[in-house]
């Protein structure tokens, strides 16, 4: 996965050529660096870490002062934030416990040493620091276990400096004792707009802008709540409570003409729409069986709204009478359903004459025709493609785990696309979905990966330019 | 590409200086273990003071302020709760354990339900209790279903039909509220089904709003272990309500609560109380987040008055008549309907909910009190409080569910 994923530069112009687009060839990425402030629990800077991507890998300068001669374990932590928090070994907290544990993107649940692979150790585990008589600590490294983009992406996550050394293989860090500096990683030269949401569970899974409010709208994979942010000063309100009949779950939303909301109900099965002032109008049940899993829809020109299902091989319909039924039966199609999350995010085309879906698992986009149901392939390689936006012939697609947004150029008939660019912002936890802002993108960072375990707070959703 | 991308969160930064965001208090941090917290102990008593049936002698024990009058309008009529006034002065009175509605009319303006005025007009409703009317039909809410029946002039109703279903069970907690509000809705509440740990359905606990045609509804307010009693004050149409606190925390804890109910709030149940005040005997391990109580009720809405733990605040009503005095009008009157885990009993006695001249409340104090009392080491009681009506005449009426009986308060200046 993780070298894959840096072979990317290369795919796309193999893609490029294969999918014959006249779009424009991929513009050359720009060189992702990023920066520590390294801090003393007192929050003073001694000293700095640089983090360039090389490759598949990043090079890692750290230097840092004030410290006691010695070898010291160094990590990459998971959250990005430099506060007191609980050490789950005393259930204390302690300096730079709201770092979290060590960055496992492989999922290894082990500490290993610096040259593990990450399925057998944590992906954070770097090397020591030595640090010499006079207190200084120099390294200049390279590794392949992180990055700053990907699933192994380090942006907005920490490096921090223990007080002992590392035994390289003690759980759950190497026995390397308390954490003496701490640092953000930053990325150099890009600044985002965060919107927070307030909430300890909130997992923003959807989004939708209602352009006359001025109204951004996320709600809770957890518990269904609906937040509506005001796109200018940020501030969140309520918009819903979630829990009731048919808004246990919020996953997909999209407003409509009407200004009224529409939810994607998730495992309950269920489509909801919310009046502007946020009661439920009504709800929509799909059938109970089998395990249902709505997951997005859209407003098509033609008046319909089509909904997603991750795990059935059917797209639903909602007419203008509300009536929701079984538009298409995907078996029949090109469209395969295979274990995990299957279809997904969903666009229509302004001709009216497409959808666009991409399936999660499989990593294809796909383009239905409306008219006639006939369903082709657009591209593959797009795994773990969650959210879609449609702008003009720019389809931005939020990759969940991959903690990117994708750019694809798509051909004027739909029908073949390209990948341009993915972009990881300033560090994106799990981005879900995207919207519109003004000329702006957000896109919800749920940490989905993280429900029913400890998530990274503030949840937020991110603003950024189109690139 | 990178360049375009810093430019714009330039511009955003600009864009962002220029306002002055509304700052929200910062998400708290979710634990990856629950809490620690040092062991605390509590001495809880049960003392349900023995039950006495409701006999005419007993009446003179009980007190009411001066210039009001007690009377009896009716007794044994089962288990007595909640209670909706006619304008024509007949009353729909729901029996929970019974399950029906019975219809009473004083037609002889004997100033009581004889036999005869006595009608059961619907049955074989689960658990039905709060009840309300609307546009010529009479809605009530059981265990887990509305119902809405046509009224006829008689009082006799129609067959019940399902207005609404598929709500939470009630386990613990089975009085449920009903009540349409100013907007149109209908507020319905649903208890806890257990005493003080989060439950299952996100329907529990709550008050839910629900559309006019019952098809579709919304969490309005959740943490609310027993609100039963709630309304709109007259003047300001601010909405409250009494909740109840957990049983076995204590002879003091927690207090009981006037919330003021607000859309999309959390009222702290099961683990703060009174003035977001974490509640030391509830456990850390299943807040959502495993936040420490301090983050988790800083975040919780507290509430507007308290009042002596246990008591059990049944149904509440606003005084809208005009016979009592001025200063009682627009005041709140509320059953308690007295405790059963507390050394000295609490509650068995309708208080009164003061509102200052801004229409603010001010107090609760007691009413009618006398039910509850001691003989030698005996704690006795004659009289369990629930529902409370404003009677046509603007007198106050309560309900007992152990005998049986309404009472009447009447103002009569002597």
């Amino acid at each position: 996965m993780n070298k894959s994923l840096f072979l990317l530069p290369a795919l796309l112009l193999g893609l490029a050529s294969v999918g014959g687009a006249q779009s424009p060839a991929p513009l050359p990425a720009a060189p992702l660096k990023a920066t520590a402030a390294l801090r003393d629990s007192a929050g003073q800077v001694l000293g700095s870490a640089q983090f360039e991507q090389m490759g598949a890998g990043v090079h890692v300068t750290v230097e840092v002062r004030g410290l006691t001669p010695g070898q010291r374990g160094m990590h990459l932590h998971e959250f990005g934030r430099c506060t007191p928090g609980v050490d789950p070994a005393t259930n204390t907290v302690v300096p730079f416990g709201g770092a979290g544990g060590h960055f496992d993107p492989g999922m290894s649940k082990n500490h290993g040493d610096p040259k593990a692979p990450n399925l057998y150790g944590h992906g954070g585990d770097l090397p020591m620091l030595t640090v010499g008589a006079d207190g200084v600590g120099k390294a200049s490294f390279m590794t392949d276990k992180t990055s700053l983009t990907g699933e192994n992406g380090v942006l907005n996550r920490t490096l921090v400096i223990h007080a002992q050394p590392d035994d390289y293989k003690s759980d759950p860090a190497g026995k390397s004792g308390a954490r003496e500096r701490c640092g953000v990683i930053v990325r150099n030269g890009l600044t985002v707009r965060d919107y927070l949401l307030p909430g300890p569970q909130d997992f923003p899974e959807g989004v939708a802008y209602d352009a006359r409010k001025g109204v951004i709208y996320t709600g809770s994979a957890q518990n269904g709540t609906v937040y509506a942010i005001n796109a200018q000063t940020g501030a969140v309100t309520k918009f819903q409570e979630g829990g009731a009949l048919g808004r246990m779950v919020a996953l997909g939303l999209k407003v409509d003409a009407q200004g009224r909301l529409w939810v994607a109900g998730g495992a309950q099965g269920t489509v909801s729409i919310l009046s502007p002032d946020g009661m439920t109008l009504k709800v929509l049940e799909t059938p109970k069986s089998p395990r249902p899993y709505v997951n997005d829809l859209v407003a098509a020109p033609d008046g319909n709204v089509y909904v997603t299902d991750s795990s059935r091989p059917v797209l639903f319909r909602v007419d203008k009478n509300m009536n929701l039924t079984a538009w298409l039966d995907l078996s029949k199609t090109p469209i395969k359903y295979g274990p995990g999350v299957n279809l997904n995010g969903i666009v229509a085309t302004p001709d009216g004459k497409y959808l666009l879906a991409i399936q999660l698992n499989t990593g294809e986009l796909w383009r239905i025709n409306l008219k006639t149901k006939a369903v082709s392939k657009v591209m593959g390689g797009l795994v773990n493609g969650d959210g879609l936006l449609l702008s003009g012939h720019d389809l931005y697609v939020a990759r969940n785990k991959n903690q990117v947004v994708a750019k694809v150029s798509l051909s004027a008939d739909y029908g073949s696309g390209q990948l341009v660019k993915e972009e990881p912002l300033a560090g994106l936890r799990f981005p879900t979905t995207l919207a519109m802002v003004g000329g702006d993108l957000v896109v919800t960072q749920a940490q989905l990966d993280r429900m029913g375990g400890t998530p990274e707070t503030p949840f937020k959703l991110t603003r950024f330019g189109k690139f | 590409m990178q360049r375009m991308l810093t430019l714009t969160a330039a511009l955003l930064t600009v864009a962002l200086a220029q306002t002055t965001p509304t700052q929200a208090p910062p998400a708290p941090t979710p634990r990856p273990l629950p809490a620690p917290e040092k062991p605390v102990s509590a001495t809880v008593t049960k003392n349900e003071p023995t039950a006495l049936a409701f006999t005419p002698d007993k009446l003179a024990r009980l007190k009411v302020p001066d210039g009001f009058q007690i009377s009896v309008m009716a007794t044994d009529l089962g288990n007595a709760r909640m209670m909706h006034v006619m304008s024509d002065g007949s009353i729909y009175l729901t029996r929970r354990a019974n399950g029906d509605i019975w219809y009473l009319k004083d037609a002889n303006k004997d100033g009581k339900f004889d036999a005869g005025e006595r009608r059961k007009v619907a049955e074989n409703l689960n658990l039905v209790h709060g009840l309300d009317v609307r546009g010529g039909k009479l809605y009530a809410v059981g265990e887990k279903t509305i119902w809405v029946m046509d009224m006829a002039k008689d009082g006799a109703l129609s067959v019940p039909r399902v207005f609404a279903d598929g709500f939470p069970d009630a386990g613990q907690h089975p009085a449920r509220g009903l009540l349409w509000g100013p907007d149109g809705y209908l507020y319905a509440s649903f208890g806890s089904t257990n005493n003080d740990s989060p439950t299952q359905n996100p329907e529990e606990a709550t008050i839910l709003r629900i559309s006019p045609d019952g098809q579709y509804r919304e969490v309005f307010a959740r943490g609310l272990r027993h609100t039963i009693g709630y309304g709109w004050h007259p003047i300001t149409k601010t909405f409250y309500g009494f909740d109840q606190g957990s049983d076995w925390h204590g002879d003091n804890i927690p207090p009981e609560e006037l919330n003021v109910i607000v859309r999309g709030k959390n009222y702290g149940w099961p683990v703060c109380y009174g003035d977001k005040q974490p509640d030391p005997y509830v456990t850390t391990a299943n807040i959502p987040g495993k936040l420490t109580k301090a983050e988790y009720c800083a975040a919780t809405q507290g509430s507007a008055l308290n009042y002596t733990a246990h008591a059990a605040a049944i149904m509440m009503k606003f005084y809208t008549g005009t016979q009592f005095p001025v200063e009682y009008r627009n005041d709140a009157f509320v059953a308690l309907r007295g405790s059963w885990n507390r050394n000295e009993p609490s509650g068995y006695e309708i208080a009164r909910v003061v509102f200052d001249a801004q229409n603010k409340p001010e107090k609760i104090e007691p009413f009618v009190t006398g039910f509850v009392y001691k003989e030698g080491d005996e704690w006795k009681q004659f009289g369990r409080v629930a529902g409370v009506a404003i009677y046509t005449d603007g007198s106050l009426l309560f309900t007992d569910d152990q005998s049986g009986v309404i009472y009447r308060v009447r103002y009569t200046g002597k």
